[in-house]
């Protein structure tokens, strides 16, 4: 699975200079058809309703990108390579994407962290996607997901990015399905030739559910200065490659587990993505102000019965987010329509008081086709 | 005229009103991919006449070529109007979520603003149906249609206007909401229609761009056969267009209402004995069932998520849900605009 390792040897030698994200460059199609001639020719529709007749994945104002390849890495999980149109303008390691896909005739949104490097050479995007039991979008994705499937993008966006100046000493800290933003921070590190100590940290139920475990254990034999352990909170005793650091970590998030893959635990910076209990263990447990942690949901705060498990990652929210409906509107705080910024404190904190009204209203609308929303994920 | 359709008692109005719940609510349980794919097939077959048209049309030098570019162009032009612009402008395909198919995003290939349309038409036609002085789909606010309209010389050429407003239909619906007359008159000021002259004149300056300049000019030496080709579809969509407006609006035997009869009994059940006379004299000649289905679906969530919408997106579906429990008039199968 770990196919990186050629271009990681070349970037290698050239120390110290990360390339910066690939770009495509418009090509004179995309300036012809992107022209305003055009435009005003296809006058009202604009050039992509045409484009997209011919083809779906032609667009020249809408961010596309076309399913090249499809793998599940476990049993539960799919990995989809997207291959975005000249329009992505790449992505940060850490950061999300929403992205839509056409169910039953409808546009479903949801948001993915890609797992592929930033500075990937192909201008590939990959997603990696756990098939939640109530999913309708990761669901779909996981069983009807194929090559030429088009889907729709969103730039990417999110603040949980590693910091410009990468720091020397990392710690990457996920839970289930918060893996793949660290995965996309660990593999542009390991490109960029990152020099320091990196401990990769990730919490599974049980080992079947680990997607990238083979790459991880390849990138811990190969790259020097990466610790990988896995924890698992499901009875199996979890650990590394053979022989590194970090062997039988079982349980949920202790201070044991990170220190015993990353020694110098006072001078390294932490990054954290999963449930919130991994998240407010891992501020407990160390220098909060080392801490960066994507944090999607709001915190349960006054009147507002918000409770810790019910907390999701984008991934995890359904069209209710966006549409503020759904069957369990109090887990779901309500986004302005268009937008999936990381943090909705001010949005969750106006809803609450009128969370009763609200479900009286959704009560009454049961079976209303336009609050007849699909489960989670 | 509203002599001759009896008037129904409160109670046959309630039944009347349960009965068109249900098939409502038939159809929206009955939505789904079908509504989609047919509407695709429409707009493939639209978009492929109109490149076929243009093209047919850059060898306007061979007569009969001129001929089929102009009906190919025609018939798209209609189509895109007639039933893909109307009925995804009703938000008939908004629970698609599709931007090409988006309710307030759509614009369509004529003269008029789209958001003007749906207000002039979603809001003012739909909710205020057949009410004289609110509704402006009685006449336009040129014509005389009904005998409610007081008479006065000025309709004497209500024969050339109808001529003239079908020939230049485009244009008619383009200044529908400006509501010319009352400026003329000096009840609103222009000031207020700034606005809506600016989108006028924004829409209207890209149709003409389109139409009659930039594709004669690419046509080189046949430029003046493909602006007259160009012009004649334009033309031809809009006798058609109009032709099945007044079908649809004017037949014998629609009640027209007062501002006051409305006002006092505005129940939900005899709001929707407006937009469909009880004597279902409303009825347009639309062939195919899927315009039945369509105008159906169009119905008050979709309607009001679409005026909504340009208000507070956010609050679409609870204002959908909030105007549903308390029902308004909505979209009937025959109102056609």
């Amino acid at each position: 699975m770990y196919t990186e390792t050629a271009r990681t040897d070349r970037t290698r030698r050239q120390r110290g200079r990360p390339s910066p994200p690939p770009r495509r460059r418009r090509n004179l199609g995309h300036r012809i058809l992107g022209s305003g001639l055009i435009e005003a020719l296809a006058a009202p529709h604009g050039a992509d309703r045409y484009l997209e007749l011919v083809r779906p994945g032609w667009s020249v104002r809408e961010l596309r990108a076309e399913v090249t390849a499809v793998h599940h890495p476990a049993p539960d999980s799919v990995t989809l390579t997207l291959r975005p149109n000249h329009l992505w303008r790449g992505h940060e390691p850490g950061q999300f994407v929403r992205c839509t896909v056409e169910i039953d005739g409808v546009r479903r949104a949801r948001c993915y962290s890609p797992a592929s490097s930033a500075h990937r050479s192909d201008g590939m995007l990959e997603l990696t996607a756990r098939a939640h039991p109530e999913g309708l979008v990761s669901r779909f994705l996981h069983e009807h997901a194929a090559p030429g499937m088009v889907v729709g993008l969103e730039p990417a966006a999110g603040d949980f990015v590693l910091s410009a100046e990468r720091p020397d000493r990392l710690a990457l800290i996920s839970g289930g399905s918060g893996i793949t933003p660290v995965m996309s921070m660990l593999r542009t590190l390991i490109e960029e030739d990152h020099r320091g100590e990196i401990a990769f940290l990730h919490y599974a139920r049980n080992p079947d559910r680990v997607p990238y475990a083979r790459e991880l254990a390849q990138i811990a034999v190969q790259a020097p200065g990466v610790n990988v352990a896995f924890a698992y909170t499901r009875g199996a005793r979890g650990g590394g490659p053979q022989g590194a650091r970090g062997n039988g970590l079982a349980g949920h998030f202790s201070l044991d587990h990170l220190s015993a893959i990353a020694p110098e635990l006072a001078a390294t910076e932490i990054y954290v993505c999963g449930p919130a209990g991994l998240i407010d263990a891992v501020r407990a447990a160390c220098n909060p102000e080392r801490v960066h942690s994507e944090s999607f949901v709001p915190r349960r705060r006054r009147g507002c019965q918000l409770r810790p498990q019910r907390h999701r990652r984008p991934e995890q929210w359904g069209d209710a987010a966006r549409t503020g409906g759904g069957r369990r509107p109090e887990a779901r705080p309500r986004l302005p329509h268009g937008h999936l910024p990381h943090l909705h404190l001010p949005q969750a904190r106006r809803r609450c008081p009128q969370r009763r009204d609200r479900r009286d209203l959704l009560n009454r609308g049961r079976g209303h086709p336009d609050l007849r929303v699909g489960a989670r994920g | 005229m509203t002599d001759t359709v009896p008037k129904l008692t409160p109670e046959q109005l309630d039944i009347f009103g349960q009965e068109l719940d249900a098939i409502r609510q038939r159809v929206l349980d009955d939505r789904g991919e079908r509504d989609l794919d047919y509407i695709r097939r429409m707009i493939r077959i639209q978009r492929g006449l109109e490149v076929t048209g243009r093209g047919l049309l850059f060898a306007s030098c061979i007569p009969p070529a001129w001929l089929a570019g102009v009906t190919a162009l025609s018939l798209s032009k209609i189509l895109d109007n007639m039933e893909i612009g109307h009925n995804v402008m009703h938000g008939q395909y908004d629970w698609t979520g599709d931007p090409a198919l988006s309710g307030h995003g759509f614009e369509w290939d004529t003269a008029c603003p789209s958001d003007q349309w749906r207000h002039s038409h979603n809001y003012m036609h739909h909710t205020h149906t057949n009410i004289v002085g609110k509704d402006r789909d009685l006449g336009y606010g040129i014509l005389r249609m009904s005998e409610e309209q007081s008479w006065n010389p000025y309709y004497l050429g209500n024969p050339v206007y109808a001529v003239l407003l079908a020939v230049f239909f485009e244009w008619g619906v383009a200044m529908h909401d400006l509501e010319v007359e009352r400026l003329g008159s000096g009840d609103i000021a222009w000031d207020e229609k700034r606005d809506l002259l600016a989108g006028i004149w924004r829409k209207a300056s890209r149709q003409v761009l389109k139409d009659y300049v930039l594709f004669p000019i690419l046509a080189g030496p046949q430029a003046a056969l493909v602006l007259v080709g160009n012009a004649t579809a334009n033309i031809v969509r809009n006798l058609w267009t109009c032709t099945i407006i007044f079908c649809g609006h004017f037949p014998a035997g629609v009640i027209e209402f007062t501002e006051e009869e409305t006002a006092q009994g505005g129940t939900s059940a005899s709001s929707w004995a407006r937009p469909t006379s009880p004597a279902g004299s409303c009825s347009t000649s639309w062939p195919a069932t899927s315009a039945t289905r369509s105008s159906i679906t169009c119905s008050p969530t979709s309607q009001r998520t679409a005026t909504a919408r340009s208000r507070s997106r956010s609050r679409s579906s609870a204002r959908a849900l909030a105007s549903r429990t308390t029902r308004a008039r909505w979209a009937s199968s025959s109102a056609v605009w």
